[in-house]
């Protein structure tokens, strides 16, 4: 029998009494005497997690209508090249054309390495790029087209704004919002800030999604939805929804659910919740007195929002809650409906900038955040400027250590109450106990002495 | 047999490595082809390319924190990532770090799954294993659905010698999602209760589904499928897995210890020392100490082995002397010395007090049959084989336990099915156990 030992017992432990401790370490030695080692953690299915869906009136082409999809929510810039899409997962936009929620068109996105195929535009798969990762360096977006369509797979900034921490600390506790829906002492943030997500967004004729004649005529209901091996992970359209009014315990049915059948499923469900949230703010809000959609019942918000579609009006301007738009600060507008105040505005969650402004241009979602010159690995914090600096190492492997240093300078790290050096250059014996001891280079955010002579 | 070393160049592209991540083409065979101990230099800068990735995102949760000391979604991010960082680095630190940031976010929100199973996971990590179970308990009784939760409690239980109860926990989680963290636990736990084929079985099934979005966890799961097979005597597969962690993970000690312990297994004992002796100068875990301290027993060094039981010997009395007292290692490593027998007694003592498990019955009843204390030895050792765990050096003890009384029959059976199960289950203790039976045998 493999002894397995909590693998923290063992590396952490002698860390903590002051042994030296590098190297992977996750596995637990296990020769013997073992209790069970933690299997490994799970950090959720973010590839898989739908963020937001959007569809729009093209700014280029006002015949056209735009659909996109992310995944991979509350990405950093540090995180960037780790953005990608799942090769297991199917990533789907759906089109009701006649009002039954079922789809009649379902554009299915799989990816493979650095390409993607789409059925279910046409009577040929489409094949297109994806947009190369990058944590420093701007990338030029690839355009995919097929005939009217055009297609772009890759990273953009996030451009969803809300105060998440606030909304949820609201729902959990409500008291009387002093700054957005944050208490007195509290700032509302864009918890979505500098953060990135992995997009997909199709443009095609109004006509093709509405299987009608013309661009300023039609209705259709769209939805988002991932799948791997033929079983649904995740489906969404309306902004705020399950955050909002999806008991926990029901989150996850309500993400295997079709639009077709929530109303059946959930529709009572979402019903009590939004008139429990109505009754959890009466005494710490004004009186309702209606939201942006008017002074609905929270049967009458349920009916409307249960089914999680979006749904499209063409001969009516094209935008939230007509479709979504990229940039529409859709929050507010969901919290007064469900809240049933605000008026036409909503209720504000005190968030209302963009990051970055949308471009008017495919892929209109703007162009990724990325990690500061002054941060990207490879570099010092602040840049050495004496001939001995005390400085920060922002991160990378020997050859950007190489390079940052310079030939026959030196830079010095503690590692267990102690100096080690390392000299750029130098015979491989100069170096080999400092490597032998970090093998991997310096770690990010290690303050370092550097020492240039040279 | 499932094929563990085939990694197209392609699958490297899903890990991001590389600054524009679609243009890399790294050699997946590198590592395995040269010193397992010395990674080139592509395979180092993978690891430094994820641990600047790591260290960068919690750069980026920090600032969040610091400008709003209510963001929970920052507390759990920041949470999850300094437990991935401590498994990338061994900075025990990290976990102190997770436990602080995911208390906080429970508290500033309840409502949050996230955080609360993640900060049990912690507290497992920590070996807080009864503050584990509870708030294990209380999770799954809350989110039913939500396998992680299910994962986390049954760690708990198995941690605390509940067998039956961890094998249902892992048998709901794997219902839900099937998957590595899944299916490796319900390897883990067939394993435990002696059934070798379901373990096999749900091996397969983790290296199968692995996605490989995590390679620190793809890498420890081949060298844990390794030492499945390693356990039974299965060098070839063992070493191929070793191999393939490497490729995932380079330079991860565990792999290369594991491969020292199949060159010991092979008879080459200078090869395996060269391995744990680059092992142990970077993390002088206590397991590798001693094994490598049983290997130049083996090849006659006995100053250096004298060197390493001495540090093997500190490194247990600094856990002692920091309220470690369940390190089951050491306390077997006290008895084997045998200089201080009694003292031996009484940390296994403690330890089998403090954490009942089939190893801390066996490693008292080792202790116990080291003070001459026979019959108490002897009823030990059954209970650690009570589950029908197929662990050699279960078998191993009580068979000298067995041959101590004077119950020779018995005695021959344990320590012939030790050897059965794995020929090379000790790199001193085999011997002894085939000396042990030709002396049988002799007087006979």
């Amino acid at each position: 029998m493999s002894r397995i030992n909590n693998w923290a017992s063992r590396v952490g432990l002698v860390a903590a009494l002051g042994l030296a401790v590098f190297g992977f370490v996750m596995v637990a030695p296990q020769l013997e005497s073992a209790d069970h080692k933690d299997g490994p953690r799970v950090s959720g299915d973010p590839k898989a997690d739908i963020n937001d869906v959007y569809a729009f009136r093209s700014t280029e082409n006002s015949a056209n209508v735009v659909f996109a999809l992310t995944v991979n929510p509350l990405t950093p810039p540090a995180q960037n090249l780790s953005a990608m899409f799942d090769e297991s997962v199917s990533y789907n936009f759906h089109i009701d054309q006649n009002g039954d929620l079922t789809p009649d068109i379902t554009a299915a996105f799989t990816f493979d390495g650095d390409t993607f195929t789409v059925t279910g535009l046409g009577a040929q798969p489409i094949t297109g790029d994806v947009t190369p990762l990058s944590t420093t360096e701007a990338v030029t977006p690839v355009v995919n087209t097929e005939g009217p369509i055009r297609i772009f797979a890759g990273l953009r900034d996030d451009p969803f704004i809300m105060d998440l921490v606030g909304i949820q600390g609201f729902i959990a506790n409500p008291v009387t919002p002093v700054n957005g829906v944050r208490p007195a002492g509290e700032t509302p943030t864009d918890t979505f800030g500098g953060t990135n997500v992995s997009m997909i967004l199709v443009e095609l004729p109004i006509t093709v999604a509405t299987g009608g004649t013309n661009a300023n005529s039609g209705t259709i209901n769209a939805w988002g939805s991932t799948s791997r091996g033929g079983v649904q992970i995740d489906r969404m359209a309306v902004p705020g929804l399950n955050v909002l009014v999806v008991p926990d315990a029901q989150k996850d049915a309500f993400n295997s659910a079709v639009p077709a059948n929530s109303q059946a499923q959930f529709g009572s469900t979402i019903t009590q919740a939004i008139q429990g949230l109505r009754d959890a703010v009466m005494s710490v809000l004004p009186a309702e007195n209606g939201g942006p959609l008017g002074n609905l019942s929270a049967a009458q918000v349920s009916a409307a929002l249960s089914p999680d579609a979006v749904t499209i009006d063409f001969s009516s301007p094209v935008q939230f809650p007509n479709g979504r738009r990229l940039q529409d600060d859709v929050v507010n507008a969901a919290l007064g409906v469900v809240l049933n105040r605000g008026g036409a505005t909503g209720i504000s969650d005190g968030v209302d900038t963009l990051d970055k402004p949308v471009t008017a241009t495919f892929p209109y979602a703007a162009s990724p955040h990325l990690l500061g010159a002054t941060d990207a690995p490879g570099t010092f914090t602040p840049a050495p400027a004496f001939r001995v600096s005390l400085t920060v190492w922002n991160g990378g492997g020997y050859p950007l250590l190489d390079a940052a240093v310079g030939t026959g300078n030196s830079v010095w790290v503690m590692v267990d109450g102690k100096f080690h050096g390392y000299t750029v250059g130098a015979p491989a014996f100069v170096n080999a106990n400092f490597i032998s001891m970090l093998p991997a280079g310096i770690a990010t955010r290690t303050a370092v002495v550097v020492s240039r002579p040279q | 047999m499932v094929s563990i070393m085939t990694r197209s160049p392609r699958n490297w592209v899903l890990l991001g490595f590389g600054t524009i991540a679609l243009a890399l083409a790294v050699s997946a065979a590198g590592s395995a082809s040269g010193d397992p101990s010395r990674p080139d230099t592509a395979s180092t800068d993978r690891i430094a390319a994820l641990l600047t990735e790591t260290n960068g995102a919690i750069a980026f949760w920090e600032d969040r924190v610091a400008r709003d000391a209510a963001d929970f979604v920052a507390y759990n991010k920041l949470g999850d990532l300094y437990l991935r960082r401590a498994e990338q680095t061994g900075d025990v630190s990290d976990y102190a770090r997770a436990q602080v940031a995911l208390e906080s976010s429970v508290t500033l929100l309840e409502r949050n799954y996230e955080g609360r199973v993640l900060l049990a996971y912690t507290y497992n990590s920590q070996h807080e294993f009864e503050k584990a179970l509870a708030f294990a308990e209380a999770l799954v009784e809350e989110y039913p659905d939500k396998p992680f939760g299910w994962g986390v409690l049954g760690d708990a239980q198995l941690a605390l010698g509940l067998y039956d109860a961890a094998d249902r926990s892992y048998g709901r989680m794997v219902g839900l999602a099937p998957s590595l963290a899944s299916f490796s636990r319900a390897a883990h736990i067939a394993e435990v209760r002696g059934d070798l084929a379901l373990a096999e079985l749900n091996w397969d099934n983790a290296l199968r589904v692995d996605s490989g979005a995590a390679p620190e966890a793809s890498a420890w799961a081949r060298v844990e499928f390794g030492r499945f097979h390693f356990n039974r005597g299965d060098l070839d597969v063992a070493e191929e897995a070793y191999h393939a962690s490497l490729d995932m993970y380079p330079g991860n000690i565990h792999a290369i210890a594991s491969l020292g312990a199949v060159r010991a297994a092979r008879g080459d004992d200078d090869g395996a020392i060269a391995l744990y002796e680059q092992v142990v100068d970077r993390n002088p875990l206590p397991d590798y100490v001693i094994a490598l301290g049983d290997l130049y027993t083996r090849t006659g060094d006995h100053a250096k082995a004298d060197r390493l039981y001495a540090l093997a010997d500190a490194i247990g009395q600094l856990y002692e002397a920091n309220g470690i007292r369940d390190e089951l290692t050491l306390i077997l490593f006290d008895a084997d010395r045998g200089v201080a027998p009694a003292r031996a007694l009484a940390r296994a003592e403690q330890a089998l007090d403090g954490r009942p498990s089939i190893w801390s019955a066996d490693t008292y009843g080792w202790a116990l049959y080291r003070v001459g204390r026979l019959e108490e030895a002897r009823a030990q050792a059954e209970v650690a084989l009570s589950l029908g765990t197929q662990d050699a050096l279960l078998y191993f003890h009580a068979g000298m336990i067995a041959a101590g009384q004077g119950d020779t029959a018995a005695a021959i059976d344990y320590l012939n099915e030790a050897l059965r199960i794995n020929p090379y289950f000790h790199v001193l203790h085999a011997g002894h156990a085939r000396a042990a039976l030709e002396a049988m045998a002799a007087d006979s």
